[in-house]
């Protein structure tokens, strides 16, 4: 009885994010920052418990939710949530980020948030944790198409505090974005559970196996996957649907497009490579062309999305491209399909949702010392001003290039290592490998030029101020660099964690 | 009930048994095209309704079965259950129903909020405005 509490570990996650929602929605604003901050460390400390349990046990677990049991045949049908070593650990890290992006971006809410409703900001926090942990830990697909929608209006909720005339309607395009992915990914969870008859992921994937064996029903689930794949990665923002992410980051508050950018749509990502892995297996797909289109569609939006963002002249603009680049790199990890691959996919979802938050925080803090301007031509010589601010987006900068020491470093280098495995089909390893170096290429010309930019001295030299940070921010920021230098130097530890929970995965 | 089988059982192709399936992506694409060609924002709004009901349509129409009951249970302990269609796809339509009224809740709200900002509702005229406030800054 004392260990096995820890199973009902995730359920009581879920239901403290969502207590924590309620209690924010009727506290003043100071009251509700500081229980979102509590309800991200307990989900931080319960998630936490979770991943140890799991990873000494060396399995992964199904919480039953009423615990029924199986029914006549032997088949569990109920809804049902499933954990090993990688969903905790997904828990813990992203509840540890959304943290520090509340605590850095305090100083550009006060700013930006109108006073009276500054609570319901919180609302959303806790909204969006809640909605990224049921994603991450889900094994039933209709309660990952509630949560999915529950993120996406969660994630608008939050984009569209900053109450001016840019950001309501890039929050219109986002919605309409999201919402067509949605219903698309809705008609393919009807599809297949209109052919297969369950809605739990593991009797799904047994169901296929065995009518796919039969011949029977291939092209309605080929369209099947193809409206899923299609919806998740219109929500997640590949190549020919990143339209909406330059508008929506550049501008809101950047609190809340560190938030989006780092972790909503990594939760539409994981669910994609648990549906996937888990749902279509890889036997199933390996038939198919479905992940050599996710690979195009990475490597094209790794290229593409870095020249817009070397086009742009201001800097929030330019860090939501590069945003699309990054998720170009996971797409194309995925599409590779080797184990591998995956590792580096997931590795690089920990590192952008490090450092995406690092470079909106600290970007924004650099254009309060240059006239609440965000164009490059007036940013000229604010790093000499805000020390702090230009140290860390340097970092950001750094490790987004992939210099060694920064965690940006380490999943290219995986990247690498898995583009030359020797089971990958070898135009996949000649692709893969010229788009790493064009991208990197093009990585540095933007963040480069950007740092420069920011160290360059004017003729007449600004007056050297010594600023008073508020500790939110410091705190904020220095964690995220702090955690970026551990993910660079001493990442074993958490490549041991990956590796046995994608064991654990399937 | 009997003039639907006499049709069905007279023409029995796929393509005339399955009309509701045919009807509900009609909805669908009538939804999506209004979604994307229309310049009016209550319109693009009323668009991702219709194209919601197209798609719960088509939810609700794969769990009926012919000739059943309405799975209302009476007696279910007995050894000759009668047919009954599928109670689930109902539920979840329920629930994608509420999920579609959260969302059309946010996207007049933001109306709202635009039209504050803007006094017009033409997405297009909107636009254009941001753009020349854009280039005049440059």
């Amino acid at each position: 009885m004392g260990e096995d509490i820890i199973l009902a570990f995730p359920l009581l996650s879920i239901i403290v994010c969502f207590i924590g929602a309620v209690l924010c929605s009727f506290s003043k604003k100071q009251v509700a920052f500081y229980i979102s901050l509590i309800v991200c460390m307990v989900v931080f400390a319960l998630s936490l418990s979770v991943l140890i349990y799991t990873y000494k046990n060396d399995a992964s677990f199904i919480y039953t939710m009423g615990h029924f049991g199986p029914n006549e045949d032997g088949i569990r049908i109920c809804n049902e949530i499933r954990f090993g070593p990688l969903e905790g650990f997904l828990a813990t890290f992203f509840a540890f980020v959304l943290s520090l992006c509340i605590l850095g971006g305090k100083a550009c809410q006060d700013k930006d948030i109108d006073k009276k409703k500054h609570n319901l900001f919180f609302v959303m926090m806790c909204l969006i944790l809640v909605s990224n942990i049921s994603l991450i830990y889900t094994n039933d697909i209709f309660t990952g198409f509630v949560f999915l929608e529950l993120s996406t209006l969660a994630s608008c909720g939050c984009l569209m505090v900053k109450d001016k005339g840019p950001t309501i309607l890039s929050c219109i395009r986002y919605m309409i974005f999201n919402l067509v992915g949605s219903g698309l990914f809705l008609l393919g969870i009807i599809i297949m559970y209109n052919l297969t008859g369950y809605l739990s992921i593991e009797n799904i994937a047994s169901s296929l196996k065995n009518t796919m064996a039969n011949g029977q029903f291939t092209m309605p689930y080929y369209v099947s996957f193809s409206l899923i794949v299609t919806g998740l990665s219109i929500k997640s923002g590949v190549f020919p649907f990143h339209f909406w992410m330059p508008d929506a980051y550049g501008c809101a508050t950047s609190s809340s497009s560190s938030i989006v950018s780092g972790i909503v749509t990594k939760g539409y990502i994981l669910l994609l490579i648990k549906v996937i892995c888990r749902m279509f297996t890889y036997e199933v797909i390996s038939n198919t062309l479905l992940l050599n289109i996710l690979f195009v569609l990475g490597v094209l939006s790794m290229i593409i999305a870095s020249i817009n963002a070397i086009h742009q002249t201001s800097i929030d603009r330019m860090i939501a491209f590069s945003s699309a680049a990054q998720i170009g790199y996971i797409f194309m990890g995925i599409g590779i399909g080797e184990e591998a691959a995956l590792i580096a996919a997931i590795f690089h979802i920990l590192t952008h949702a490090i450092t995406k938050p690092l470079l909106f925080i600290s970007s924004e803090h650099l254009s309060y010392v240059s006239n609440d301007s965000k164009k490059f031509k007036n940013m000229r010589g604010c790093g000499r001003i805000d020390i702090i601010s230009g140290i860390c987006f340097s970092i950001g900068a750094l490790s987004m290039v992939g210099i060694p020491l920064f965690a940006g470093f380490i999943s290219k280098y995986l990247f690498v290592e898995a583009s030359l495995s020797n089971t990958i089909q070898p135009w996949m390893e000649i692709l893969a490998l010229i788009a790493l170096l064009a991208s990197t290429l093009l990585n540095t010309i933007y963040f480069l030029r950007t740092m420069i930019t920011i160290y360059l001295p004017y003729p007449n030299e600004k007056k050297f101020v010594i600023k008073k940070y508020p500790w939110t921010y410091l705190t904020g920021v220095v964690m995220l660099s702090l955690l970026n230098l551990f993910l660079g130097v001493g990442s074993s530890l958490i490549m041991d964690i990956i590796k046995k929970g994608i064991e654990l995965f399937y | 009930m009997n003039t639907i089988n006499i049709f069905l059982s007279l023409f029995g192709e796929n393509a005339i048994a399955n009309y509701v399936y045919i009807v509900s992506f009609l909805l669908f694409a009538i939804g999506f095209s209004m979604l994307l060609f229309h310049h009016n924002l209550i319109k693009k709004i009323i668009g991702m309704d219709i194209m919601d009901s197209g798609v719960y349509l088509f939810l609700t129409a794969m769990g009926y079965y012919r000739e059943t009951l309405a799975p209302i249970g009476g007696d279910l302990v007995t050894n000759d259950i009668p047919n009954y269609s599928n109670p689930i796809p109902p539920g979840l339509v329920l629930t994608g129903i509420v999920v579609s009224v959260s969302v059309s809740a946010i996207m007049l709200a933001l109306a709202i909020r635009l039209y504050k900002k803007y006094h017009t509702l033409e997405l297009d005229k909107i636009f254009m405005f941001e753009k020349k406030q854009h280039d005049l800054e440059k």
